[in-house]
């Protein structure tokens, strides 16, 4: 136990002098102390019983566990991974206690507490972490993958509409999500929406005229991600999120991912089949973008996102909303207050309630437990989508890509 | 008439610290058992690791939060400062601070005349004690890491006097770099603590104004409803304000009597 006869007493120190905390306990002793340390503001996990794995987080696996206390209470547990144990405690981790701390809404998923296992001998004296939630009945992910949950139009509504207040006050608050995804956004079984899993979440500063940010660029699981971040924008902001948001209202009816690259490159290309080319007549800036001219960029494609989406979507207004949140310039991409006022949202059928049709289903659905068949569907759609869109103007390009 | 003459002290402080400031020699942490010692030394070795003024104030409030909770003696303080320190840098996204050099500052201002540590087992155990250390503080915290610095209020309430007192005026003394000073030098005290970040941001920016004898345009120092301060923060009263200004005064005064010893 190195490290607590250091808590305890520095070695360096001769004894003589300042330490106040020189004196020495045998291991026995030590062990005994760290078993019996009393944290007053960091309960032990004990209190919780798991109960199911339900996900694997970006840092960790998440149970659904009961209050032991209560025994109705449910709460997510999600255990912190302490992999790289000699660094300390996992910046993205704090990021993520800092940031949801901070956030307190109705449709942003709720911290309860963080606890932690005991230190005994079998973990070797040191603590498990875990971020306590409350705990939410389905995912977004699991709904869509499930043929028997149907979205009326109305719901539909409902579902944007909270996606978009949750985004609205995240980014009024200066934090980016960066990590939106069908699987990431929580629907309790009173239908309310709570956007989850700020691993990956930062907080975001308006760069002064003369400078620029320069936050990483290797986030937004890869389906989700915005062109600009494919295209090495290290200087991006809340329209990212808003992207995912397009991807995810555009999955509400296409019931899976609409673009599923395997590659960065294979998603630019999707992204262009359907957004059209990228040239600085319609994204003034885009030739600066570090990777703008080492990507090979499909050329002369229109743009067809009412085109392609029509077919699913049906509504105009829901088209419209899709093609303004689908936008290749980040600059002109709506953001989320505009988002809330289209049409879309104050035209009949207007946002209706979900619980009543959740009501229906008394299974929790997360896609980590209906991952088998949804990979499978997946993949089928992939194939369907690919042979029934794609005019293959440039037979050279769709070779490439399959 | 007592805070005025704390004023007047501060100001010879001031010109008496600059005259000493050739003669110093380095301080022997170890040896000096007083008070105030520790968070000196978390801001010499944050100047050494260059962090941010904001990464190297929010490091102070860690750790005088941490020893709020605890009993100072059951802790080697300067391995709680070292960790702090670290802990600071995750919070602010400091980029600059990593674990290999936090573990070479922190041990070569504690042993002045060693080279830093080779990669032997101290080296490892330090690093194990600074990370194990990370957990207790964080522990004992609840985990309660959006630290609220004054500094983010002092700017805006400096802002909004600047065009009050008008840029003349303004511009005709360092009062802004005064208050600055002032308050990242309160972070020594673990007073600090007691007050909120807004009142404490006011206290500083008050005593450099008092400091270079700038008086706020219709306001009355006299009458407590008409104070400059009053439209920026409401709950704020004189007795507060000499408070604060008292203890930022006794960090300095504390500072003389650490550098004599």
């Amino acid at each position: 136990m190195s490290h607590m006869s250091h808590m305890l007493q520095q070695p360096s120190t001769p004894s003589s002098v300042a330490s106040t905390s020189s004196r020495t306990m045998s291991l026995m002793e030590k062990q005994k102390y760290i078993e019996d340390y009393d944290f007053p503001y960091c309960d032990e996990s004990s209190k919780y019983e798991k109960v199911a794995k339900i996900g694997q987080g970006t840092f960790g696996e998440v149970f659904k566990a009961r209050e032991k206390k209560s025994n109705k209470k449910f709460v997510a547990m999600k255990k912190v991974l302490m992999d790289n144990e000699k660094e300390g405690f996992p910046i993205t981790a704090l990021r993520e206690i800092r940031i949801l701390q901070l956030l307190k809404h109705e449709n942003v998923v709720n911290l309860i507490e963080i606890c932690r296992t005991k230190a005994t001998a079998t973990n070797g004296y040191r603590s498990t972490f875990y971020l306590v939630f409350d705990f939410c009945e389905h995912d977004l992910a699991g709904l869509l993958s499930n043929m028997n949950v149907k979205f009326s139009l109305g719901e539909i509504k409902k579902v944007m509409q909270q996606l978009l207040n949750g985004l609205y006050y995240i980014h009024s608050n200066k934090i980016l999500h960066r990590d939106m995804k069908a699987a990431n956004v929580l629907i309790t079984k009173h239908g309310i929406l709570k956007l989850a899993d700020f691993g990956l979440a930062r907080a975001f500063s308006i760069p002064k005229n003369d400078s620029k940010n320069r936050y990483t660029n290797r986030v937004v699981t890869l389906w989700y991600r915005p062109p600009e971040l494919l295209l090495g924008d290290r200087n991006y902001g809340p329209p990212v999120d808003m992207w995912g948001a397009g991807c995810i209202m555009a999955e509400m009816w296409t019931r899976s991912p609409i673009m599923q690259g395997n590659t960065e490159q294979q998603q630019l290309t999707f992204i262009s089949q359907l957004c059209g080319s990228f040239t600085p007549d319609v994204w003034p800036g885009v030739e600066e973008l570090e990777l703008y001219k080492s990507i090979e960029l499909p050329k002369n494609q229109k743009r067809r996102v009412k085109e392609r989406l029509r077919p699913y979507v049906k509504d105009p207004t829901g088209c419209d909303l899709l093609d303004k949140l689908l936008t290749l310039d980040p600059k002109k991409r709506i953001d989320a207050d505009t988002a809330l006022n289209h049409d879309f949202f104050w035209t009949d059928p207007m946002p209706s309630d979900l619980s009543k049709m959740l009501s229906q289903h008394l299974q929790s659905m997360f896609e980590y437990l209906a991952q088998p068949r949804r990979s499978n569907q997946m993949r089928n759609y992939h194939q369907q989508l690919t042979t029934m869109n794609q005019k293959p103007q440039d037979n050279s390009m769709i070779d490439r890509v399959w | 008439m007592k805070n005025v003459l704390d004023v007047m002290s501060l100001q010879q402080h001031v010109e008496s610290s600059k005259a000493q400031a050739q003669a110093l020699k380095p301080i022997d942490y170890r040896k000096l058992n007083m008070p105030g010692i520790v968070p000196l030394y978390i801001f010499e070795c944050a100047t050494k690791l260059k962090m941010k003024p904001l990464t190297a104030a929010c490091a102070a409030i860690v750790y005088h939060r941490f020893f709020k909770e605890v009993k100072p003696t059951d802790y080697d303080e300067f391995l709680i400062a070292a960790s702090s320190l670290y802990l600071a840098g995750k919070i602010k996204d400091d980029d600059c601070v990593k674990i290999r050099d936090v573990i070479n500052v922190a041990y070569c201002t504690l042993n002045r005349d060693s080279a830093p540590l080779d990669l032997n087992d101290e080296y490892w155990s330090m690093r194990d004690a600074i990370v194990q250390a990370e957990l207790l503080i964080t522990r004992t915290l609840g985990f309660d890491l959006n630290i609220d610095l004054a500094h983010k209020y002092l700017l805006y309430y400096m802002k909004t006097l600047q065009d009050w007192v008008g840029a003349e005026v303004w511009n005709s003394v360092p009062i802004a770099k005064a208050a600055a000073s002032y308050l990242q030098d309160f972070h020594h005290s673990p007073n600090i603590l007691k007050y909120k970040p807004t009142h404490v941001a006011i206290g500083c920016l008050s005593l450099a104004m008092q400091t270079y004898g700038i008086q706020v345009p219709l306001t009355d120092e006299a009458e407590e409803g008409s104070m400059w301060y009053k439209p920026l923060v409401k709950d704020f009263t004189r007795e507060q304000q000499w408070e604060i200004i008292e203890n930022v005064i006794e960090v300095y005064k504390n500072e003389a009597l650490l550098k004599a010893a």
